[in-house]
């Protein structure tokens, strides 16, 4: 009887424990990361899906090619304005860190320009704008684009923080 | 060692929560994998629509078998820069409603099992430029003349002259309005008239009589000017046409490009068979030079065709009497990109 008890007791224990450990890690991993994560695709869309303002101060950051026309303004998702790369190069951190990532949160982009005559991206990047540091809890996004003069380049937006 | 049952009990249940913790830990990840190459997926997308729609359709400046080398390279980076498969196909839907699926390019390795993500882009080729292009096209190299004499009297006569104007966007659709007007000289500098006409879907025909006193001329020289819809003036440009001695009325417009209802047209949805009238060769030229010596009718898995100006070269078997020029147009229509994205599991 006193096995059984015994058995039993122990048995809920490791059960409530055991539902408490793998609630607390999937609450943890969606809570740290997530967030992150999140941020990082919001940081992507505005960076390359968006042909931002860069005649106010400070501007708001967008690097995507747009046309006015006739029919009204057509905007070219990851394709990259070389001239408004050329602007989010010359702004300091401070600057685009508010415009892209309101809150604690540290981002980098880097561009690997693709290599026509080797066919592939280089090891090194071509390009690297925004934090040197990153922090453990970070999310990464990989991307292609275009610039406007045609070169095909590899995007890597690092968010980390929070 | 395990020697009472409860000890197995607890051991089971020990490794089912292992097992439950790094089942959930798994999912986490491969939920932020997912969401992650949604992303990648899209922008690739983006960049295969940019190629099609800027380098394949407007500027015409890689033809569509590079284009589809190029979407397997960018197939080969992506793999090997994130390991992900890629598959692209297109649809060409057409304004009834019907679609024709076209598998561009894909990674070139076995097809991995894994989650499968699809993003579609749809990509309506369209410049934003209001730049207009234009030129008049001569429906023959050369028309008939001939010359007649009644004592002293000398006059010519020739078959009717007739040109088409077409104009055209950096897009390659049609320019809506304008007006057309074409004055004819002879090469011994008389007037034989001016004739116009408003340009209706980027296209229209001019026909004007030929004939005078005198001799017969042996060419024509040809003045065109293009007015666009909002008042654009163009140079004037001018091009001179060959006469040659022949029966005028032995040949009229009987060559023809014709819908299926054998009407006269020079619009045709992309994947329509364009048929001939008195005519069942014909050549292609474009403002895009990758396209030629196709034959009647168009084939509709040839996707590299965009909506044009086109200009018909077209000819009944090998009689070269019965050449003549005629411009049409593709009418436009819509092109879904696909792109799938396995990334491989476990």
């Amino acid at each position: 009887m006193k096995q059984i008890i015994a058995f039993i007791v122990s048995t809920l224990i490791l059960s409530v424990y055991g539902t408490y450990a793998v609630l607390q890690l999937k609450t943890l991993s969606t809570k740290v990361n997530e967030a992150v994560e999140h941020r990082a695709d919001l940081v992507v869309r505005q960076l390359l899906e968006n042909s931002g303002n860069w005649s106010v101060s400070p501007p708001s950051i967008g690097l995507a090619v747009s046309e006015e026309g006739q029919a009204g303004k057509f905007v070219y998702p990851y394709v990259i304005d070389v001239n408004k790369l050329s602007q989010l190069i010359s702004l300091n951190y401070s600057t685009l860190r508010a415009s892209l990532s309101p809150g604690d949160y540290d981002v980098r982009i880097v561009f690997y320009y693709y290599n026509e005559s080797s066919g592939s991206f280089p090891e090194s990047p071509s390009l690297v704008i925004g934090s040197s540091i990153i922090g453990e809890i970070r999310a990464t996004r990989h991307v292609l684009a275009r610039l406007s003069n045609g070169t095909l380049c590899e995007v890597r937006v690092i968010v980390s923080g929070g | 060692m395990i020697s009472e049952p409860i000890e197995a009990v607890i051991a089971v249940v020990l490794v089912t929560i292992a097992l439950a913790t790094v089942i959930t830990y798994m999912r986490v990840i491969t939920r932020q994998e997912i969401v992650s190459e949604r992303v990648l997926a899209r922008s690739v997308a983006s960049v295969l629509a940019d190629l099609y729609a800027r380098d394949f359709v407007m500027y015409g400046n890689i033809s569509f078998q590079e284009f589809r080398n190029k979407v397997g390279e960018i197939c080969s980076l992506t793999w090997k820069r994130t390991g992900v498969w890629v598959n692209v196909s297109m649809y060409m839907i057409f304004l009834n409603g019907t679609e024709v699926e076209f598998q561009v390019n894909s990674t070139k390795v076995p097809r991995p099992q894994g989650d499968k993500i699809i993003v579609m882009v749809p990509v309506m080729p369209r410049s934003a430029s209001s730049e207009i292009h234009w030129y008049c096209l001569s429906y023959r190299d050369s028309y008939y003349v001939q010359q007649h004499s009644v004592g002293a009297i000398t006059w010519w006569e020739g078959e009717t002259a007739r040109f088409y104007f077409v104009a055209y966007g950096e897009d390659g659709l049609p320019i809506q309005g304008g007006h057309a007007q074409v004055t004819v000289y002879t090469n011994l500098g008389e007037l034989v008239g001016t004739e116009g006409a408003n340009l209706v879907n980027g296209m229209c025909k001019i026909a004007m009589t030929m004939g005078g006193s005198g001799p017969a001329p042996t060419k024509i020289h040809v003045f065109a000017n293009y007015t666009g819809p909002n008042g654009e003036s163009f140079p004037t440009r001018s091009f001179w046409v060959d006469l040659e001695s022949g029966d005028p009325y032995s040949r009229g417009e009987q060559h023809l490009i014709v819908n299926e209802t054998a009407q006269e047209d020079h619009h045709f949805y992309a994947g329509e068979t364009i048929y001939g009238r008195t005519a069942n060769r014909m050549n292609l030229t474009s403002i895009r030079d990758f396209l030629k010596d196709l034959s009647l009718p168009l084939p509709i898995n040839n996707i590299s065709l965009a909506q044009g100006p086109y200009n018909a070269s077209i000819i009944n078997g090998f009689d070269t009497s019965s050449r003549a020029n005629v411009p049409f147009f593709i009418f436009p229509y819509t092109v879904r990109i696909e792109v799938e994205v396995i990334a491989p599991r476990g």
